[in-house]
């Protein structure tokens, strides 16, 4: 995990706009892998915002790697007013662009959006009445794949399965890039790695109110996605990583201590068995039996599993005052 | 001020000012200086509007609401923070508990208590094997204090603020907080309160609760026993699988020395293994340690009176 000051040693290169004057809307934009025509998503998006609002901004976070693009947003940024410009110095990824993303908005509302052709822009106003309507704390997209190519349709809901399956989420699309959030979430969250995938179920997970809308899905997004081998290795790992974290981040015995329990109660009942034959069966030794192999193996898994889950135990239990609970919703003294 | 009274509700809009009305008229009894921290554990009928009318006619009201429906333990830690009294009372806001119970938790904390845990004497036990349960609960439970807790799950406890600072209150460790209080030193004390749960709708206590309370107990007894000196607890941890390991290496000794030689895999085999265990079960030791050094719970002594 990068820490807050690296973090302020590369954002912040280059940002334009007034100073610490509150808007209605922050619009963030994280440009990170790949992106279309940039300025043309720019104004079909601006547009429809400028029916919600006049007072809103758009911050594009751009990685270290996204030199043309840079170079692309910095051209047209001094054609349109509101859009304000964070650069990385290296490739440091989605969840670092979009914290510091949300370090600089002043919007009161925060919305994100994908670099590329995702959501048809008019789709935008659905999520901000929602917001204004109080339905949820963080609005989030779901694409209706209706038009959407075949492979792009399988993989998707494969993931989603496999994510059901650990987390037991019911989002649908949580790869949308469109969320619209109040300002007062955003701290609940830490991102790194690749945790932006799943805000809306770590949100959930802090006791946020996230609400799913349905949106139309543009054109350009239809198009065949096959990624690279690695990165479908990737979202599986990520997808363990987020069924630990909001599992059992606070109570790491409980699930180490069984899994590990059972591991050397299996083990236990083959010794047990060994034992019982070496003392009433004749001609029986021990020596030559793999099993007892076996039982040892377990035996020394299951205690190192018990040892992990009890070292993670004592970490929350020694550094649990900081450990980030955002379940109050209001508080009134 | 002089006390803090926590009161974790949910789903209480038809209770909530009969309770309001007990409670004040009890606290005018005292003559103390009090607030009252309203704990509004997510409810779904608009309790949270009817505390805020409350505490627009009393300004000793606070209020704190939550996002999520946690357990009555988890919603009482986020009244602590913002108490302020020098006592502090918690209780759970359903009416089975009788609010003239208070007295007696500040009586106690006045007589030198640090920490005060409510018994419902009226609660009945369960079945056998729950109170099998129970009783090594118990066991356990006065192995680390000197007195014997007989409902450490009472919702309705007591204690002195200055003593706040050295409890760490995480998730469910919070209902444990008078054993862990006692573990530092603190004077830990019982008192009766009343219960009246309905008869109709009594469950007892059941299996899953009980086998919940002992690895509960357990896993404190563990952190508190172990959080002090990780390093020799992993380290007795180790000594068996030592010993094993040792006892084994010998036998494959023997073998190979004495005259029916039996060229067996096994046993050399196990005998790594279980070297290796006690090898890193020490590492495990060593690296607790180094948590333990780094985190602030050395920084934890026990207030002045």
């Amino acid at each position: 995990m990068i820490n807050k000051e690296e973090l302020k040693l590369s954002t912040g290169l280059y940002s334009q706009g007034a100073k610490d004057e509150i808007l209605d809307i922050s619009v963030i934009i994280p440009v990170v892998e790949k992106y279309d025509d940039i300025e043309n998503l720019y104004i079909s998006y601006a547009e429809e915002f400028k029916k919600l609002t006049e007072r809103f901004e758009f911050i594009f976070v751009i990685d270290g790697n996204m030199k043309k693009a840079y170079a692309e947003i910095k051209k047209f940024s001094h054609k349109y007013p509101g859009i304000r410009i964070i650069r990385f110095l290296k490739p440091l990824g989605e969840s670092m662009a979009l914290s510091a993303g949300f370090e600089k908005a002043r919007g009161k509302y925060i919305f994100t959006l994908a670099s590329y052709f995702q959501v048809q822009p008019e789709e935008i106003k659905k999520l901000y009445d929602s917001l204004l309507n109080e339905e949820g704390d963080i609005v989030v997209g779901r694409r209706i794949r209706k038009h959407d190519s075949l492979f792009n349709r399988m993989q998707s809901s494969l993931f989603h399965v496999l994510l059901k399956l650990f987390t037991g989420t019911n989002f649908k699309d949580i790869s949308c890039g469109l969320k619209a959030m109040k300002r007062e979430v955003i701290q609940s969250f830490d991102l790194y790695g690749n945790l932006h995938l799943f805000i809306p179920i770590i949100a959930e997970h802090q006791g946020l109110n996230v609400k799913q809308l349905d949106v139309q899905q543009q054109k350009e997004d239809t198009k065949l996605r096959i990624h690279k081998f690695r990165e479908y290795i990737d979202r599986l790992i990520d997808i363990i990583t987020i069924f630990f974290l909001v599992r059992f981040t606070y109570k790491p015995l409980r699930f180490f201590g069984l899994f590990g329990s059972l591991l050397m109660l299996a083990s236990l009942i083959i010794i047990l068995y060994l034992i019982y034959h070496r003392l009433f069966s004749e001609a029986f030794a021990l020596s030559n039996k793999p099993s007892l192999y076996l039982a040892s193996l377990l035996m020394v898994i299951g205690i190192q599993v018990f040892a992990i889950g009890l070292i993670g135990e004592i970490i929350i239990y020694t550094h649990g005052k900081r450990a980030k609970r955002f379940n109050v919703k209001e508080i009134r003294e | 001020m002089d006390l803090s009274l926590i009161v974790t509700l949910h789903n209480q809009i038809r209770t909530i000012e009969l309770l309001y009305e007990k409670i004040s008229l009890e606290l005018k009894k005292l003559s103390l200086t009090y607030e009252i921290i309203f704990i509004d554990n997510s409810s779904k009928d608009g309790t949270e509007e009817k505390i805020k009318m409350l505490k627009s006619s009393n300004p000793n009201i606070k209020l704190v609401v939550l996002s999520k429906n946690v357990s009555n333990i988890e919603a009482a830690i986020h009244g602590l923070n913002l108490a302020s009294g020098e006592y502090i009372v918690t209780m759970d806001g359903n009416m089975d508990y009788d609010p003239a119970d208070i007295i007696r938790f500040i009586i106690m904390i006045q007589s030198g208590f640090d920490v005060v845990c409510g018994w419902r004497k009226a609660k009945k036990t369960g079945l056998f094997l729950s109170s099998l349960f129970s009783k090594i609960a118990n066991a356990i439970i006065s192995s680390m204090t000197h007195i014997k807790f007989h409902d450490i799950d009472c919702p309705f406890k007591g204690f002195r603020n200055s003593l706040l600072y050295v409890i760490r209150a995480y998730s469910d460790i919070y209902r444990f907080l008078p054993l862990i209080a006692a573990s530092k030193g603190a004077n830990v004390g019982e008192v009766e309160v009343a219960y009246k749960k309905k008869v109709g709708n009594h469950k007892g206590f059941n299996i899953l609760q009980g086998f919940k309370l002992l690895s509960d107990i357990i896993l404190v007894k563990i952190l508190v026993d172990f959080s002090s000196r990780p390093f020799w607890f992993f380290g007795l941890l180790s000594i068996p699988f030592w010993i094993i390991g040792s006892y084994l290496f010998g036998i494959y000794l023997y073998d190979i020395f004495s005259s029916q030689h039996q060229n067996s895999i096994v046993i050399p085999g196990i005998c790594i293994l279980y070297i290796f265990l006690s090898m890193s079960i020490n590492m495990f030791g060593f690296l607790s340690e180094l948590i333990v050094k780094t985190g602030d719970l050395n920084k934890e002594v026990m207030h002045d009176k």
